[in-house]
């Protein structure tokens, strides 16, 4: 019978020129129609390209990862300085075994006791987390150790070529002021330290606030790195590459605001479509409840929640957060589209043959109600990434250091923004251009998932 | 008429619509009858009742505003009004069907015609269609056809794809609903059934989607038909072919129809019984041939002779008019509904509303001074 069918249209096809083109549009499948009315708004071609290029790029994270060699986390080992210990801002570490590199692994912790100024080293006690018992002594030698009085200088002890600390006439340690970015690319350059091994924090401490140091492998790391053929992007602070970590970024952000407008979208469709189609008593209770939520603002709400849930700083917790207060706009959109389709033909037609309420609202309406939601929820994925990215920028989102969404990225390189900017540059760069990537196919899609316009 | 052949038996209905400006009675006191076999039409201006009185046998009124004051719908000798909405659902679409005003708008436009023919069948006699299980079956093809997709610019890959395109199309076109529903479409006249069941809507022509939707009216083989203006939109070479068709099913499946409808010309071609409504109210209720031949009340004498014949002399008279405008539903006048436009009002009928009078041979009148026929009008 199929083979008949198909002789049957290749002899049309021979009759008549034209009919290929009838037959063409006849056999137009839905979703040739819905793809065809998309094309034709050049703006959510251009915004649906961008969007699977983030796509893309943020599945593509572990390949940045494997190709730069940079991972996306700081493997972290924290330096807490306690009462008594001068905070250090950076040091470099020699171990006399330093053969013995397994310690260096993630996990522990280091606490400055012994400071001694003069000399240029302090002794740490290492201790791992795993086992409390497990103790051991190191000796170290400080790099520098000094105050921080402001974020755009460092004190440093002065030391010459050769790494010797220079000395003034009383033999002490001559200490001098040596501005931000001048301290990190002398570092950068200092290979000997590299080569010796050692460990490096970059990270102006606060008080009592960890610092986060890396303990790179042997191989060195070369921190804040401006956009070069080595580090397309840059490295940041933690000397890592920007590239993984914008994708792995990309991922959760993706993910946290593909998550909620799922969710929101799903309830606020059924809320909307009770209300709007039964109207009444369950409309008017919606409507309150959605006018409720509207005077509730909702970024201190946001930074509230974030701060009272146990583990609300993690992206499960800041899915739920957002969810709940994210469906209002959806439900009242599917509301009035409710209201205005239960009143159609179709809907009657689809009563008098004896289908349920349920049947109807959700199988007969959805469908011709559905392409405004799916605009809303197209804008909403935007201004869901950008409610997450300013969270984490007032330092409330996921936790920068274990989850690198797009916008804690900007928070951490907000803190060295005015001499190195790449890494902020490049995280906003890639908000902005996905946020706006939705907001163009919105339209599109408006039109797209029209069923009554033309092809 | 109490006899068992009676199908639907409607008794004293009343319906009302509860506005904010005050109460509408769109319906005030219908009360008809339908045999098996038997078409009855229901004839009137816009804003009579006519759709309303179809609604109320189906319960379709939307209730907020509307609601079913009084009266009976016996079908079968059992009242509908007291029948709870589940069993309401499983007579629709089986046993009484409707088809609608507008073959435009009253197919949903993302569904194929024949997902929506098949759903009835679903609904009412348990035939599955394309439904969950049976996509489950069609799964891996689905898959194989998706994952290939990428690779459609090779020739010998696309022409893979077109014949699982065939293949999946063909397991939805073999599934024992679409099967009926195509044989419902094939009955109804479409050419080439299975290839236009798998058309949406907007593929077909006016006439093409007033035929799918008688189809999904009849596809479960109901005893009442009820066709509210079926025709009415569709020109009238579509609006022949479709009442001939009407004709047809009934005959073959001796289904009664109620025809609801403005045009006279489609009550003369297919109605055995006519009731003239006006303003809400019955006002004239005979069988189609004495209500042609001797119009009684001066509203259907007025319906019948303000339409221009072919078959009578030319004449330099105008057309007769009903003069006059269809009173406000909110302000309807005392006495006869109708005297304010009749020709033959007296001072009775402005005070006093005529009752229901039985006639000889079931036919029914509601006017003071009917037109006498003794004469030859």
């Amino acid at each position: 019978m199929a083979k008949d069918r198909k002789n049957r249209k290749k002899v049309t096809v021979i009759d008549n020129p034209n009919e290929q083109e009838i037959l063409k549009t006849a056999e137009y499948s839905m979703m040739q129609a819905i793809w065809s009315r998309f094309r034709r708004h050049k703006l959510a071609v251009v915004g649906l390209v961008i969007f699977l290029f983030m796509l893309v790029f943020s599945l593509a994270a572990p390949l940045f990862e494997v190709v730069t060699g940079y991972p996306k986390n700081y493997t972290s080992l924290h330096i807490k300085s306690l009462p008594g210990s001068i905070p250090g801002i950076a040091v470099s570490i020699t171990d006399p075994d330093w053969n013995n590199t397994e310690v260096y692994e993630n996990g522990k912790e280091f606490w400055f006791t012994n400071i001694d100024e003069e000399n240029g080293t302090a002794l740490i006690n290492m201790t791992t987390f795993e086992n409390e018992d497990y103790k051991r002594k190191y000796r170290f030698t400080l790099k520098s150790l000094g105050d921080v009085d402001a974020l755009d200088s460092v004190i440093e002890t002065k030391r010459d070529d050769t790494g010797a600390v220079v000395r003034d006439e009383d033999g002490k340690p001559i200490r001098e002021k040596v501005g931000l970015k001048e301290y990190f690319i002398g570092r950068a350059q200092n290979k000997r330290h590299i080569a010796t091994g050692q460990i490096l924090t970059y990270m102006p401490p606060k008080d009592g606030i960890d610092t986060t140091i890396d303990p790179s492998t042997g191989n060195g790391r070369e921190e804040y790195v401006g956009p070069a053929p080595m580090h397309i992007l840059g490295t940041d602070g933690g000397g890592h590459d920007v590239l993984p970590r914008l994708a792995y970024g990309g991922r959760i952000s993706l993910m946290i605001a593909f998550s909620v407008t799922f969710i929101t979208g799903l309830v606020g469709i059924f809320f909307g479509a009770l209300a709007g189609f039964f109207g009444g008593f369950a409309d008017a209770l919606l409507l309150r409840v959605i006018e409720l939520m509207g005077t509730i603002p909702l970024l201190p709400i946001y930074m509230v929640l974030v701060k009272v849930i146990p583990g609300g700083q993690t992206p499960f917790a800041l899915i739920l957060i957002f969810s709940v207060f994210g469906w209002a706009g959806h439900a009242r959109m599917v509301r009035g589209t409710f209201f205005r389709e239960r009143s159609q033909e179709y809907c009657e037609s689809a009563k008098a043959i004896g289908a349920g309420n349920m049947r109807i609202m959700f199988k007969h309406l959805l469908p011709n109600a559905i392409a405004p939601v799916i605009t809303s929820m197209s804008l909403g994925v935007g201004s869901i990434i950008l409610s997450e990215s300013s969270l984490s920028f007032l330092g409330l989102g996921a936790d920068p250091l274990t989850t690198p969404t797009w916008g804690a990225l900007i928070f951490e390189a907000n803190q060295y923004f005015l001499n190195m900017p790449w890494p902020g540059i490049f995280a906003g760069l890639l908000i902005f251009m996905t946020v706006v990537s939705f907001f163009f196919m919105g339209d599109g899609l408006r039109d797209a998932l029209d069923p009554r316009q033309k092809i | 008429m109490d006899n068992n052949n009676v199908i639907l038996d409607v008794k004293n209905l009343k319906t009302y619509f509860y506005m904010s400006d005050g109460v509408v009675p769109a319906v005030d006191g219908v009360s008809f009858s339908v045999k098996k076999g038997e078409t009855l039409g229901i004839v009137g201006e816009s804003g009579c009742g006519k759709s309303v009185t179809s609604l109320s046998v189906m319960r379709l009124i939307q209730t907020p505003p509307g609601k079913i004051v009084e009266g009976e719908i016996l079908y079968h000798g059992e009242n509908l009004l007291k029948f709870p909405m589940r069993k309401i659902r499983q007579l629709r679409g089986s046993n009484i069907s409707m088809i609608f005003q507008e073959p435009m708008t009253s197919l949903n436009p993302v569904f194929q015609v024949g997902d929506q023919i098949a759903e009835s069948l679903t609904l009412h006699q348990g035939l599955h269609g394309w439904d969950f299980r049976t996509r489950l079956r069609s799964w891996g093809l689905f898959w194989e056809m998706v994952l290939m997709s990428p690779l459609f610019f090779i020739p010998s890959i696309r022409t893979k794809l077109q014949d699982i395109n065939n293949r999946l199309k063909r397991m939805k076109i073999d599934t024992p609903a679409w099967a009926r529903a195509i044989e419902m479409l094939k009955l109804v006249g479409i050419p080439d059934p299975e290839r236009r069941a798998t058309d949406f809507p907007h593929q077909m022509s006016g006439g093409m989607r007033q035929r799918v939707m008688i189809a999904m009216a009849m596809a479960c083989n109901p005893e009442i038909l009820i066709a509210d203006e079926a025709t009415t939109a569709l020109d009238v070479t579509i609006q022949a072919q479709i009442l001939e068709l009407m004709k047809d099913l009934r005959r073959r499946f001796g289904m009664s129809i109620l025809l609801i409808t403005h045009n006279l010309a489609v009550v003369a071609e297919m109605a055995d019984k006519i009731a003239v409504m006006y303003a809400g109210k019955i006002v004239e209720y005979a069988n189609a041939n004495d209500l042609f031949a001797k119009p009684m009340h001066p509203y259907s004498w007025g319906l019948l002779h303000s339409i221009p014949r072919v078959d009578q002399p030319k004449s330099d008279d105008k057309l007769p008019t009903i003069e006059g405008m269809v009173p406000s539903p909110f302000n309807l006048p005392v006495g006869c509904k109708f005297h304010p436009r009749c020709f033959n009002a007296g001072q009775r009928c402005k005070e006093e509303e005529p009752p229901l009078q039985t006639l000889e041979n079931g036919r029914q009148i509601r006017c003071w001074f009917p037109i006498s026929h003794e004469g030859g009008a």
